[in-house]
């Protein structure tokens, strides 16, 4: 026996009434001062800077322009790949679609609600690009152009986004596309670089560029010409929503609202590991890089053997860490003696050992498997994972540092010290990380406590130390090392009373890395 | 009481390199081993040995103390107090704890496994870690996933295998490896018919082969089959010897 959707939503309105008009009206007051204060901020501002702000950013709207709504859009696409802008909650999947409903009587109001929205920022987003780009408010066609394009577009990437949330096969292409739409944005920031030919193809290209057609100051056909495309293609976005609301899988809204309640939990446990946890799972059933590496027979390459399996399987990480640590480490010889290049090189290097300990952070997850599986104490299979990321970093970073010589980055009295540091440089970078890295996403209790017993604000900064504090530790060490090599008189005595010095650390590093328990 | 007839079945054990147990000590024995949660006695003071060629199997209803009693036995967790001994060394002491767990293998109630690991790869990384990756490793493997039914899904994830599946793939990591003690928890739960009758078929072996099992059940018909010596316990004491 069917039943009306609208009956049932209606019912489930009665038994979970939500938000009383009493307390809208109390949402829409504090939403209304909100925006009034910082309205009233943010215009004082504008008397100020606005005219010199216009004159800095006229020149690069069509640079800037095009190639941001085609990023906004391929970002809308892929959220439509795992979450989207229809979601159910779990319980409501458990019951709800699976009950005798109509899906789209169900699905049709969520979708219809998300289109206005996003319609509705579009146009408010096109009146306001309309006024930065200099079309004064006399001209209201313009100001009114640009918002229906901002509509338009809205319209378009909620219909757009809609079909890949329902066809499992389009977000694989999505998914599969993105590295090759990343190289398309960069051939629309080039081609917008360009005049004549190449800067119309790129406002002609497709729906990012006809959204800025309007805003092609002198061309008002072209403009009228692009919101017709635009309209157009909205038109069709909305009749496909309307036809197709029904006919999205159970299976599709189970998956994303499990991937969502997951992450809400872990936003609200403030656990990080455990957002991006069920972010990640999301695509894994989708992605699998098929590939076997021989096992060694030696037990103590067993560790790194699994940590290159899962880096090989992921190459897109192993590519850009190691990436990173090069780079790093040729900022970091290539001024030794700048404050500028010591942090960002120091946090480079950092960030890229993190990245490249995602074996060790999976081992962190589900403390009890090694437990049961491999022969070692948890500290000691800790340390094992750390071996890898610092082959691979000493190895990036040897071949950076000889080709910054040769390209006479680094200069030749430098090179031999930095070659000296790059050992315990990475040494203490990769174990600090791992340190880090050990303790999962979840602030502790612990931590909690102490931070909420501070009445003077303090709580934020222990929770930022406990983060940060083995990164800040190591930053700082390196910093220090590598100044040591650039402002000493001779660089190899200072490369060597460095070296020492965090090899020491390094060492105190890896015995608390060690003595780690679950 | 079932006696069970420990007899060599599957050959899946043969191949492997058995640790035996040092002279005259038991595969398994605990003196005190106890654990409490605050004022709540998850298993009281537990005295356990177990030698070679004996299925002890510790039976009880859910919530009686099993698991916990598994999880002292394997180091999962720590004792309030007590000892565990695998072959005269403590499994809660390093380093001796390293010699004890080289002798010890776990199949747990929850199948512990790598979510970025293959069935195959887990099988490898075990071989690997207890220093029996061979040049017949391959054959090995191939041996076990045959066994279990697993060949079809060697490169599945175990986020793409079924509960009965992950089951099988932890029980295959603990029979990859060289051991003198199994430990068993709850072992036949989601396991088909097939795959019960050829979990029997080890722990005979097993013990044919001077090994030692502890099961943990609360299945009547498998222990039946299998244990040698049953004990039962209850709001984690043992209540029946």
């Amino acid at each position: 026996m069917s039943v009306e959707a609208r009956d049932v939503l209606a019912a489930r309105r009665e038994l979970a009434p939500g938000k009383s008009v009493l307390e809208h009206a109390e949402a829409i007051y504090i939403a209304v001062l909100t925006v009034g204060i910082l309205g009233s901020i943010l215009l004082g501002v504008w008397h100020g800077l606005g005219p010199f702000l216009l004159d800095l950013i006229r020149p690069y709207r069509v640079i800037v322009g095009v190639p941001a709504v085609f990023l906004i859009g391929l970002a809308v696409l892929r959220f439509s790949t795992w979450q989207g802008f229809v979601s159910f909650s779990e319980a409501d999947c458990a019951h709800l679609l699976t009950a005798p409903v109509p899906r789209a009587g169900l699905v049709w109001p969520r979708l219809r609600n998300a289109a206005l929205l996003l319609g509705f920022v579009g146009a408010a987003t096109g009146a306001v690009a309309s006024l930065a780009a200099g079309i004064h408010m006399a001209h209201l066609g313009g100001v009114v152009q640009g918002a229906a394009a901002g509509l338009a577009l809205g319209l378009l990437l909620v219909a757009a986004g809609w079909q890949v949330q329902r066809l499992p096969r389009v977000a694989v292409w999505v998914l599969r596309l993105t590295m090759p739409a990343l190289v398309l944005a960069g051939v629309l920031v080039l081609g917008s670089r360009t005049e004549g030919v190449g800067r119309q193809a790129v406002l002609w290209s497709g729906p990012w560029g006809w959204a800025l057609l309007p805003f092609n100051a002198g061309n008002r056909v072209s403009g009228l010409a692009g919101l017709g495309l635009l309209g157009t293609l909205a038109v069709g976005g909305w009749v496909s929503l309307s036809r197709t609301a029904g006919s999205c899988s159970l299976e599709t809204f189970r998956a994303r609202a499990r991937t969502r309640a997951r992450m809400v939990a872990g936003l609200y446990s403030l656990d990080s590991r455990a957002v991006v946890k069920a972010r990640r799972e999301s695509r894994s059933a989708r992605w699998q890089v098929r590939l076997r590496l021989r096992v060694p027979r030696h037990t103590g390459l067993v560790v790194p053997w699994r940590g290159a399996l899962n880096l090989l399987r992921s190459p897109v990480r192993l590519i850009w860490s190691a990436a990173l640590g090069g780079g790093a480490i040729l900022i970091l010889a290539a001024a030794p003696g700048r404050p500028g290049s010591l942090l960002g090189g120091s946090v480079a290097l950092y960030l890229a050992a993190g990245s490249l300990l995602e074996p060790l952070r999976l081992e962190a997850d589900a403390p009890a498997v090694s437990r049961v599986l491999l022969p070692w104490s948890y500290g000691k299979v800790l340390w094992l994972h750390c071996l890898l990321p610092a082959v691979i970093l000493i190895v990036v970073g040897s071949a950076a540092l000889a080709g910054g010589w040769a390209a006479g980055l680094v200069e030749g009295s430098v090179v031999a010290g930095a070659f000296v540091l790059l050992i315990p440089v990475v040494a203490v970078m990769v174990l600090a990380a791992g340190l880090s890295a050990r303790r999962g996403g979840g602030i502790p209790t612990s931590i909690l406590t102490l931070s909420g017993g501070d009445p003077v604000g303090g709580g934020v900064v222990i929770i930022l130390l406990w983060a940060v504090g083995w990164a800040l530790l190591a930053i700082a060490a390196v910093a220090v090392g590598v100044y040591a090599l650039g402002s000493s008189a001779t660089a190899s005595s200072g490369a060597v009373s460095a070296a020492v010095g965090l090899s020491t650390l390094a060492l105190v590093l890896r015995r608390v890395l060690v003595a780690s328990s679950r | 009481m079932t006696q069970a007839a420990p007899q060599p079945t599957t050959g899946l054990l043969s191949t492997l390199a058995l640790q035996p147990a040092r002279e005259s000590v038991a595969v398994l024995e605990t003196y005190g081993l106890t654990r409490e949660y605050g004022p709540v006695v998850a298993l009281a003071p537990l005295d356990l040995r177990v030698d070679a060629g004996e299925c002890l199997a510790l039976m009880g209803p859910n919530g009686s103390g099993k698991t916990t009693a598994a999880a002292l036995i394997c180091g999962l967790l720590e004792p309030s107090d007590g000892v565990a001994e695998v072959c005269g060394f403590s499994i809660h002491q390093e380093p001796a704890a390293v010699s004890a767990r080289s002798h010890l293998a776990y199949v747990p109630d929850a199948p512990a496994l790598y979510d970025d690991m293959t069935v195959s790869d887990h099988l490898h990384l075990v071989a690997a870690a207890h220093g029996v990756a061979g040049d017949d490793l391959e054959e090995r493997c191939d041996q076990l996933l045959v066994a279990l039914g697993l060949e079809e899904r060697a490169l599945f994830l175990p986020t793409q295998l079924s509960r009965g599946m992950r089951q099988k793939t932890a029980i295959a990591c603990a029979l990859i490896r060289p051991f003198s003690l199994l430990v068993l928890d709850e072992p036949v739960v989601g396991l088909d018919r097939r795959s019960v009758d050829v979990l029997k078929g080890i722990v005979r072996e097993a013990l044919g082969t001077g090994r030692a099992v502890l099961l943990m059940t609360h299945s009547d018909a498998f222990a039946d089959e299998v244990a040698t010596r049953t004990l039962h316990i209850e709001e984690g004491h043992v209540v029946e010897r």
